[in-house]
C-alpha cells in the first residue's frame, strides 16, 4: 500500500551527495575517499524487504561515512533499520530482503580503487573476501553466535585458515595469541573450552578475537554489550578502544544506549525509520543537537546524578512500522515542533547546520518560515499529575515497614545423574534483611546472576523459600502475617496486595486471552467475582489510566508494541489495587523513549495510589531516576543498602563503587574523568561462593587479612546518615569514589 | 470465535497516548490459521479431498451403485467397463450407457475371459433404483447416484469385479466407511490416553513423570506388528464384526498414544517456565484451571496438526492388520479387507484392478498428511 509513494521526491533531499551522476568511477571514488580520509562510503542505500503485503523500507536512504581509524556510532530506537544497515554493508541481508539502490564505497587501501560492495555478489568469492577478512563483525549475542559444537579455538583457527594461508599448527598458535589479545586468561587451556563453558563476557571476547583474526581495518559491532552486564560491558568497551589504538582500524558501532556512545564515539549518526536524521561528532550531538528526535533521545533518558524529582522527557507514540511509514519527515508523528503542512508532505532535505554536521529537519530550511514557539520538547504527561517532588508520604524513619525480610534463604538444589541425586546447593538468596517502606521506591541492583529476581519472586511468593521470614502489615488495617509460612490458600488473599510487573513484555501476556480476559483475571481468581459488566467498566477504567484506549479490551496481546503490552502488564498489576508492587526489569527490554513514558507512568501511578514499589534492575541510571532507597545485592547477599544519594553519591562497598564506575555516562565531556574500576568478567559459581567476603576475588581494594576468610555483616556505615548499611570489613577506612556530580 | 471488530473510536482522549492511530483490526486465533493455512496450496488440496472422502463415507449407500454383498457369480473377475455418456453407434444422441460383456471360456486353462461386447448396451440412468439401503441409518431408499436402468438385468462393473463378481466400485465406496473411520476412533481413544498421560506427567513432573516415561518407552520398544498380532488375537473370535472393529481400534490406539504423550509432556515442561503462566499463578489462578484454561489452548492448533498427522498411520496400520487377516474380517469391508483380494501375484496379473482399494488409501493417506502439514505450519503462532 505505501510501496508506491513518491520516491523519486524523497530521493532527492534525503541522499546527500547524489547529485553527482550515478555510475561514479572506482577510481575518482577511490581518490575522494583518500582525500577525506574515509574508509566506507555509505551512499544512498536503500535496502527493501519485499513480502506478500507490502515492501517494507528497512532501510531507505542512508548515506554516512566511516572514516578511517576512528568510531562511528549509529543509534536510533529499534526498527530503524540500523542493524540492517550494517548487515547491507556485509551482504549479509536475508531473503525476502535485497539492496535496492545505493553504493557501498569499500576503500581499505589509499591508493587502491574503492569498491563498490553493493554490486558484489552477496554469494560470490570477493564479498567472502571482505567479508571476516577485511571487515570484522560483532553481534549481539555472543553465545548464539558461537557454535556450541565446535571449541572456540576450532571456531577460531577456522577463521584464520580461510582468510590466511597458514598451516593448522601455525594458525593454532596465532589463535592462542589472539585469545591472548583480546585479555582471556590462561588462552591455551581456554582454547579447546566450548562457548557454553564460557561467561557471555568471555564469548564476547572469543567473537571480538575471531572478527579480528585477519586484522580487519573496519569493525562493525552490532550491540555487541547489550546483552551484558554493566562491569562487563566496561570491559568490553575498553577492549575494543584498546585493539583501536593497537591496530588502528575502524569501527563502526551500533547501539540504542547513548551511554555507551559518550563513551566511545567519535562520530555519530542517528537514524531513524531507516533514514539519517543527524550526524555530527560526537560533541556536536550532545552539545549542539539540531534535530528534533537526537534531542528527545537525549532528553529521555535518565543520567545518573540528574535530579530525581525531575520528569523524564518521553517521546510521545512509538516508532512507527517500517511498512506504514508516515508520508514526509519520517519523524513528523511524534516531534514536539511539527509544522503541518510541511513536515507531513514534504521529506525534509539534509542541511549542513556546522562543521561535518547535518541534520534532516525542515526546521533548518531557509525558505521555511520557523513556527512561532520555538521547538521546546513537549512534556506530553507531564500535565498528569504535575512535577512536584516525589517524596514519599510517610516520613520514612518513623513509619512502620510494610514488609520485612529476615534471613530470607533460597537454595536451589543441583541434581545429577540418572537419579537425580543432589549433588549441591545453590544459595540464590542467601541471609538476605529487607526492609520495605509503605510509600517509597526500593531499587534491587546487581549484576545477572546475583539473585534479584530469585529474591523478588521470593516476596511474591511465586517461589517457596527455603528459611526466613517476610513479614506483611496491611498498611490499610490488618494483622501483621509472615507471608513466608502460609499455605497456597491462605495465600490467596494476600495475592491483591502485592503484583509483580514483568521484565518480558511478550512472554508474560498469554498470546491466547484477551485484554479483558487478561486483566480481569486477578479479579476473578483472587476475589472471585464473576465477569459482568461492573468489571468490564473497570478494565476499561484501567486501561484508560495506563494510556491505552478501552476498545482495545477485546483484542490479542500481539496486536500491541512492546511499550503497549507493559501498559497491559501494569494494568493487571494495579486492577486489584495493590499494596506493593515487584517490578522486575519492567522497563529493561523497552527502547529508551518507550521506557521513559513507562517511568512516567509508574511515577504518576504511584502518586495515584499511594503504592510501594520494589524496583529490581540493572539499569543503575533508571535506578537512581525513580527510587528512594536502593540495595545492593552481589551472589545472593546485600552488600549495601542506603538512600539513593547516599548509594550513589558516597558509597560504601567496594562493589557499589565498581558498579557506578562502569556505568556510561550519556556525556562526551565526562569520559574518562571518573575513576574507572574494571571488575574481573566471571561472576563466581554460586555453588560454591568463595570464602569469607564473597567479593574478595574481584574485589579491587582487597586486603590480606580478614577479607578471604571473615564474613562481613552488614552494618552501619560511618560515610553518612544513620541508615547506611555496608557489608565490607574496612568501609570506614577505604574511601570510595561515587558518582561525579555534574554541577560541582 | 470471530472478533467483534471494535467500532473506530472517535478522537482518543487526551491521556491516551501511545496508541497507533491506524486501526488494527483484530482477527481470532482460528481465523489467523486459516489466513496461513489458504497460502498453502497443497494442504488446501489435501483439504478437499479429505472432505470428499468423509463426504463418500457419510452417503456411501447413495453413492455406492450395489451394497457390499451383492454378488453376481456370472462374471468373476469381469474387468471394468467404460460409461459413455454419448451414444454414437447410430448417429449423435446423448445416452448413458456401459457396453455389456461376452464371456468366452477359454478350453485349455477353462479360464474365463470377457471381452466388451461393443453392441450391447446396457442402459444406466442416473438416481436408479436399486436394492435399498437407510441413509444415516435412518431413512430407507433405494435411489442410488448412478446405477444400471434395470436392476434386474446385466449388472455394471465400472472398476471390475472381483472373485465372485461382486462391484469393486461398490465395495470401496463401503470400504472408505470403515477404513476412514477406524483413525478417527483410534486417534480420539490415542488423543484422550496421550493429552491425559503426558499433561500428566509434564505438569506433575517427579516420580509420575519418571513412571510414565517408563512406560511409554516400554510401548515404543515394543516391535509394533508383533504386538497387535498378539492383541488381535486376543480378540475372540466369535464376536460379531462391530465388537471386532472396536476392539481393532482399541488396540491401534494403545500403540499409538506415546508419542503423543511425550510431545504434549515436552510442551508442558517448556510452557510451565514461561512468564505468563507464572503471572498467572500469582493471579491466584488454580492449578487446573492453569492446566485448562492457560496451559492447554496455547498448543491446542497444535495438537489439532498433530492429530491430522496421527489418523493416516491408524489407517495404514488397519490397512496393514486386515490385509494380513487379523483386522477386520469379511463380511466387513474396509480398503485392507479388500487387498486381501489382492494378495496372489496370480490375481493381480489378471485382474489389476482389484489393487484400486490400495490407490484409495495412498490418495487418502497423502491427502491427510498434506492437510496436516499445512495446519502444523499454520498452527504455530509466532511464524508469520
Amino acid at each position: 500500500m505505501t510501496a508506491h509513494r513518491d520516491d523519486t521526491g524523497r530521493g532527492v533531499g534525503v541522499v546527500a551527495g547524489l547529485d553527482s551522476p550515478a555510475p561514479a568511477d572506482p577510481r575518482q571514488v577511490g581518490r575522494e575517499l583518500a582525500a577525506s580520509g574515509t574508509i566506507l562510503r555509505i551512499d544512498g542505500l536503500r535496502t527493501y524487504f519485499h513480502t506478500d503485503e507490502s515492501v517494507v523500507k528497512a532501510v531507505d536512504g542512508v548515506s554516512l561515512d566511516v572514516p578511517r581509524g576512528r568510531t562511528i556510532c549509529v543509534v536510533g530506537e529499534s526498527g530503524c533499520g540500523k542493524s540492517i544497515t550494517a548487515r547491507s554493508v556485509l551482504g549479509l541481508v536475508d531473503a525476502p530482503g535485497r539492496i535496492e539502490a545505493g553504493h557501498l564505497w569499500w576503500h581499505p587501501d589509499p591508493e587502491a580503487p574503492a569498491v563498490d560492495l553493493a554490486a558484489l555478489d552477496p554469494h560470490g568469492a570477493e564479498i567472502r573476501q571482505v567479508r571476516g577478512g577485511q571487515i570484522g563483525m560483532v553481534f549481539q549475542e555472543p553465545m548464539a553466535s558461537l557454535s556450541p559444537m565446535y571449541s572456540i579455538g576450532d571456531q577460531l583457527v577456522q577463521a584464520i585458515r580461510l582468510h590466511r594461508p597458514v598451516s593448522a599448527a601455525e594458525a593454532k598458535e596465532l589463535a592462542i595469541a589472539q585469545l591472548a589479545r583480546v585479555g582471556i586468561p590462561q588462552p591455551e587451556r581456554r582454547f579447546d573450552s566450548y562457548s557454553f563453558q564460557l561467561s557471555g563476557g568471555m564469548c564476547q571476547r572469543v567473537m571480538i578475537a575471531i572478527a579480528l583474526s585477519c586484522d580487519p581495518a573496519l569493525l562493525i559491532a552490532d550491540e555487541p554489550t547489550t546483552a551484558l552486564d554493566v562491569t562487563t560491558q566496561a570491559r568490553i568497551l575498553d577492549l575494543i578502544a584498546q585493539l583501536q589504538d593497537e591496530t588502528g582500524m575502524s569501527v563502526m558501532f551500533i547501539t540504542h544506549d547513548l551511554g555507551v556512545v559518550a563513551e566511545i564515539a567519535d562520530d555519530v549518526t542517528v537514524m531513524y525509520l531507516g533514514t539519517v536524521a543527524e550526524q555530527g561528532s560526537v560533541t556536536d550531538i550532545f552539545d549542539r543537537p539540531e534535530h528534533p528526535y537526537t534531542r528527545a533521545l537525549l532528553e529521555s533518558v535518565p543520567t545518573l546524578g540528574q535530579a530525581r524529582s525531575e520528569r523524564l522527557a518521553a517521546i510521545a507514540g512509538m516508532v512507527p512500522s517500517p511498512d506504514d511509514r508516515p508520508t514526509g519527515c519520517p519523524f513528523h508523528t511524534r516531534c514536539p515542533s511539527v509544522m503541518p503542512g510541511l513536515c507531513d508532505v514534504t521529506p525534509p532535505a539534509v542541511r549542513q547546520v556546522g562543521d561535518r554536521h547535518e541534520a534532516a529537519c525542515h526546521l533548518h530550511d531557509p525558505d521555511v518560515e520557523r513556527p512561532p514557539v520555538p521547538a521546546a520538547p513537549a512534556p506530553n504527561t507531564a500535565t498528569l499529575t504535575g512535577a512536584e517532588d516525589r517524596s514519599p508520604a510517610v516520613a520514612p524513619d518513623e513509619a512502620e515497614p510494610l514488609l520485612s525480610v529476615r534471613g530470607l534463604r533460597m537454595t536451589f538444589p543441583v541434581k545429577k545423574g540418572f537419579f537425580g541425586r543432589t549433588v549441591g546447593h545453590v544459595q540464590a538468596v542467601d541471609d538476605v534483611d529487607l526492609d520495605i517502606r509503605p510509600g517509597e521506591t526500593l531499587g534491587l541492583v546487581g549484576e545477572s546472576g546475583c539473585g534479584k529476581t530469585t529474591l523478588g519472586r521470593c516476596i511474591a511468593r511465586a517461589l517457596d523459600p527455603t528459611a526466613g521470614t517476610i513479614r506483611y502489615r496491611d498498611p490499610r488495617g490488618g494483622a501483621e502475617v509472615d507471608l513466608a509460612q502460609l499455605e497456597a490458600n491462605q495465600l490467596r488473599p494476600y495475592r491483591e496486595h502485592i503484583r509483580v510487573i514483568f521484565q518480558d513484555p511478550f512472554g508474560s501476556l498469554n498470546p491466547r486471552k484477551t485484554l479483558l480476559q487478561l486483566i480481569a483475571e486477578p479479579l476473578r481468581h483472587i476475589r472471585s467475582e464473576r465477569v459482568d459488566s461492573s468489571i468490564e467498566d473497570r478494565v476499561a477504567a484501567m486501561l484508560r489510566r495506563v494510556g491505552l484506549r478501552p476498545e482495545f479490551m477485546r483484542r490479542y496481546p500481539h496486536a500491541f508494541s512492546g511499550g503497549q503490552r507493559q501498559r497491559i502488564n501494569i494494568a493487571r498489576a494495579l486492577i486489584t489495587n495493590p499494596r506493593l508492587v515487584i517490578a522486575d526489569e519492567a522497563v529493561s527490554a523497552l527502547d529508551v523513549s518507550i521506557r521513559a513514558q513507562i517511568l512516567n507512568l509508574l511515577s504518576d501511578l504511584q502518586d495515584e495510589y499511594q503504592l510501594t514499589y520494589l524496583f529490581i534492575s540493572h539499569d543503575l541510571s533508571v535506578v537512581e531516576h525513580i527510587c528512594d532507597r536502593v540495595a545492593v545485592m552481589y551472589l545472593g547477599r546485600i552488600v549495601e543498602q542506603a538512600e539513593t544519594e547516599e548509594v550513589f553519591q558516597r558509597p560504601g562497598h567496594p562493589y557499589t563503587e565498581a558498579l557506578l564506575s562502569a556505568v556510561p555516562v550519556p556525556d562526551p565531556h565526562l569520559r574518562g574523568a571518573g575513576r574507572r574500576i574494571r571488575l574481573a568478567d566471571d561472576l563466581p559459581d554460586p555453588a560454591n561462593p568463595p570464602s569469607g567476603c564473597p567479593f574478595h576475588t574481584r574485589c579491587p581494594h582487597r586486603r590480606a587479612e580478614r577479607c578471604a576468610d571473615e564474613r562481613p555483616l552488614l552494618q552501619l556505615s560511618p560515610t553518612g546518615s544513620s541508615e547506611h548499611l555496608a557489608a565490607c570489613h574496612y568501609a570506614d577506612e577505604l574511601s570510595l569514589a561515587g558518582v561525579a556530580d555534574p554541577l560541582s | 470465535m470471530t472478533q467483534q471488530l471494535p467500532p473506530a473510536g472517535p478522537a482518543a482522549e487526551p491521556a491516551v497516548q501511545d496508541v497507533a492511530p491506524a486501526a488494527v483490526s483484530v482477527a481470532s486465533q482460528w481465523r489467523l490459521m486459516w489466513w496461513r493455512f489458504r497460502k498453502h496450496k497443497l494442504a488446501l488440496a489435501g483439504l478437499v479431498v479429505t472432505a470428499t472422502l468423509y463426504l463418500v463415507a457419510v452417503f456411501a449407500g447413495f453413492l455406492a451403485p450395489y451394497d457390499s454383498s451383492h454378488l453376481d457369480p456370472e462374471y468373476t473377475y469381469a474387468p471394468p467397463q467404460r460409461l459413455h455418456v454419448v451414444d454414437t453407434s447410430d448417429g449423435w444422441d446423448w445416452g448413458l450407457y456401459v457396453n455389456g460383456y461376452t464371456a468366452e471360456q477359454d478350453p485349455e486353462t477353462l479360464e474365463i475371459r470377457f471381452e466388451v461386447d461393443e453392441d450391447t448396451k446396457v442402459p444406466v440412468e442416473l438416481f436408479a433404483r436399486g436394492p435399498s439401503y437407510t441413509l444415516f441409518g435412518l431413512i430407507e431408499t433405494n435411489i442410488h447416484v448412478i446405477g444400471p436402468a434395470d436392476p434386474d438385468g446385466p449388472p455394471m462393473y465400472l472398476l471390475g469385479a472381483d472373485r465372485l463378481g461382486r462391484d469393486q466400485l461398490s465395495r470401496i465406496i463401503h470400504g472408505t466407511r470403515v477404513s476412514m473411520s477406524v483413525g478417527l476412533v483410534g486417534v480420539a481413544v490415542a488423543f484422550v490416553l496421550g493429552v491425559t498421560l503426558g499433561g500428566v506427567s509434564g505438569y506433575l513432573g517427579g516420580k509420575v513423570d519418571t513412571v510414565i516415561q517408563r512406560m511409554v518407552e516400554f510401548f515404543m520398544s515394543l516391535p509394533t506388528l508383533p504386538l497387535w498380532l498378539g492383541l488381535a488375537a486376543a480378540v475372540p473370535t466369535d464376536w460379531g464384526p462391530l465388537a471386532r472393529y472396536f476392539m481393532i481400534t482399541v488396540v491401534l490406539s494403545f500403540v499409538a498414544w506415546t508419542s503423543l504423550a511425550r510431545e504434549v509432556r515436552g510442551r508442558f515442561l517448556s510452557l510451565r517456565e514461561e512468564d505468563f503462566v507464572m503471572a498467572a499463578k500469582l493471579d491466584g489462578v488454580g492449578r487446573r484451571a492453569i492446566i485448562f484454561s492457560h496451559m492447554l489452548p496455547s498448543f491446542t492448533s497444535h495438537l489439532i496438526a498433530t492429530l491430522t498427522l496421527s489418523i493416516p498411520a491408524m489407517i495404514l496400520a488397519e490397512t496393514a492388520l486386515s490385509f494380513l487377516g487379523l483386522g477386520l474380517q469379511p463380511p466387513v469391508v474396509s480398503w485392507g479387507v479388500l487387498l486381501q483380494e489382492a494378495q496372489q501375484i496370480r490375481v493381480i496379473s489378471t485382474a489389476p484392478w482389484l489393487l484400486l482399494p490400495g490407490l484409495a488409501v495412498v490418495v487418502a493417506v497423502l491427502s491427510l498428511n498434506f492437510m496436516g502439514d499445512g495446519l502444523r505450519d499454520a498452527a504455530d503462532p509466532y511464524r508469520r
